[in-house]
């Protein structure tokens, strides 16, 4: 029994399974706490719904008619009516050469948590010829 | 037994047990993250449903306007327009169930060539318009009814343009006004006392900031009679390729007058056809961008009544009801603003993966 307890034959062994252990253990602990996938398909459907809004706008021409127009008024309200209920935006106009032309927010409220930011080209069916380039931002109410 | 036999076992026995708890519990931690991946997966297959609904003209192209011919491919877009979320006013008819050619949930299903997913389509005006009366004076020849009308987004205002017609028997009068900023109006008309039976108020609503997003509303009142009777009492209407079907529910039924009300325009039916219970009248299409209000008016042997139909007729809802459903966790739902009949409106689209 004695020689048991003194023999430190096989210690490197036990000294191996513990360091296993503690590799498997750190190995779950990580694991456990990354953080939860992010919802990448509910943004994309947001961002879907904010390009479709604007399309609709832009189908007769009433979006770079308002824009031309600076009836940033009939613009904000436009969007609030045509989004669905629970979603917040803020509409950025930028003219050909990346200055903002909107003097008031385009917004119906304060931006929160998952923003998506959709893009758009719009280009104004008046006689004179004017691009504009829309930076639409969007997040649902939580 | 050799010291280092028993360290080995005892070594050896850790680690199996260590590999044990691993396995068991790798499960537990990945769960959630197949999960995801694995709703993501479904959320887009539907999505894209969604989508090829809203894009796809369906087989044959006039499945809507036929009411005859029932779709192999569903889809609702119109035929020959080449703007995006362009819906056929026809087809979206189509599912209203209280159209006699309505199409089936089934028939949805079939001609989607789908048996695993449940579905449910709305379609609504982009916002409410509601009727109230507020006020009925009798003032010895006629009677004068004061209404408040409103136009709202789930309870925040909508300043919109107004147009208001009155039919009763062969009495018509209109009236064009603007909500304030609180998205109210006050409308009033004057009916003479000679006439007696339900009349009906249409309203049709344009948002002063964009002349398409439109929505409309009808109230239909008694004038000298005892009640009201429910829509559809009299006459079930079904509206299809700009002719109403008009079928008489009891015999001896007089039709006076068939009118078309949309936001800008008016017009009498043309008659087409008159069978023994069934009327069929021809409608125009208006330029404008509203939805049209078709509103017969007619008498029985003792009073006079006013039934209507909306084209396209919205709202209207097919499919399962998911907010009966207990589980709503996996029902996913996609917006969308469509145009159809040259107006905005809304269209939900929600769906669950089943089996």
């Amino acid at each position: 029994m004695v020689d048991v307890l003194r023999d430190s034959k096989g210690q490197v062994r036990v000294a191996e399974a513990f360091l296993s252990a503690i590799i498997i253990f750190s190995a779950l602990t990580i694991c456990s706490t990354m953080s939860m996938p992010t919802e990448n398909n509910d943004q994309e459907i947001l961002a879907v719904q904010g390009m479709q809004v604007l399309i609709q706008l832009d189908n007769d021409g009433t979006l770079g008619q308002l824009i031309s127009q600076n009836n940033w008024t009939f613009l904000t309200e436009s969007l609030r009516l045509l989004l669905p209920v629970g979603i917040v935006y803020n509409l950025t106009v930028y003219d050909e050469s990346l200055q903002q032309i909107n003097s008031v927010p385009i917004s119906n409220g304060k931006l929160s948590g998952n923003i998506v930011a959709v893009e758009y080209l719009c280009v104004s069916q008046d006689s004179i010829y004017n691009c504009y380039v829309l930076h639409l931002q969007l997040s649902k109410v939580k | 037994m050799p010291t280092a036999s028993v360290d080995t076992f005892f070594a050896c026995s850790l680690l199996v047990i260590l590999a044990v708890l691993a396995m068991a519990s790798l499960p537990k931690v990945l769960y959630p993250y197949i999960e995801i991946v694995d709703d993501q997966s479904t959320e887009e297959q539907l999505q894209q449903l969604a989508q090829y609904i809203m894009f796809n003209i369906g087989e044959p192209a006039n499945w809507g306007s036929n009411p005859h011919i029932f779709p192999n491919d569903f889809g609702l877009a119109a035929e020959g327009i080449t703007e995006s979320y362009f819906l056929d006013a026809d087809k979206v008819t189509r599912m209203n169930g209280e159209n006699s050619y309505a199409i089936t949930y089934a028939q949805i299903l079939d001609a989607l060539n789908t048996d695993n997913v449940a579905l449910q389509i709305r379609v609504q005006p982009l916002f409410e318009t509601s009727i109230e009366l507020l006020s009925a004076d009798d003032e010895g020849d006629k009677t004068n009814y004061n209404f408040e009308v409103t136009t709202q987004k789930s309870g925040a205002p909508v300043t919109a343009n107004l147009s208001c017609y009155l039919a009763i028997a062969d009495h018509l009068d209109s009236s064009f006004c603007l909500t304030n900023s609180n998205g109210k109006a006050n409308v009033t008309f004057a009916l003479p006392n000679s006439l007696n039976g339900t009349a009906c108020l249409v309203v049709l609503a344009q948002a002063t900031v964009n002349p398409k997003i439109a929505s409309f509303n009808v109230y239909s009142f008694n004038h000298n009679a005892q009640s009201v009777k429910e829509e559809g009492t009299f006459l079930t209407l079904n509206p299809l390729n700009h002719m109403l079907n008009a079928s008489l529910n009891y015999p001896n039924l007089q039709i006076q007058k068939a009118y078309a009300f949309s936001h800008g325009y008016w017009a009498d039916l043309t008659l087409f056809s008159n069978k023994t219970q069934t009327i069929d009248y021809s409608f125009p299409q208006f330029v404008d961008e509203s939805a049209t209000i078709l509103l017969l008016t007619g008498s029985n042997s003792t009073q006079s009544f006013a039934e209507w139909v909306a084209y396209p007729q919205i709202p209207l809802s097919i499919g399962v009801n998911f907010d009966a459903s207990t589980s709503k966790a996996d029902v996913f739902s996609f917006t969308y603003v469509v145009t159809v009949n040259y107006a905005l409106c809304e269209i939900h689209v929600r769906c669950r993966k089943v089996g």
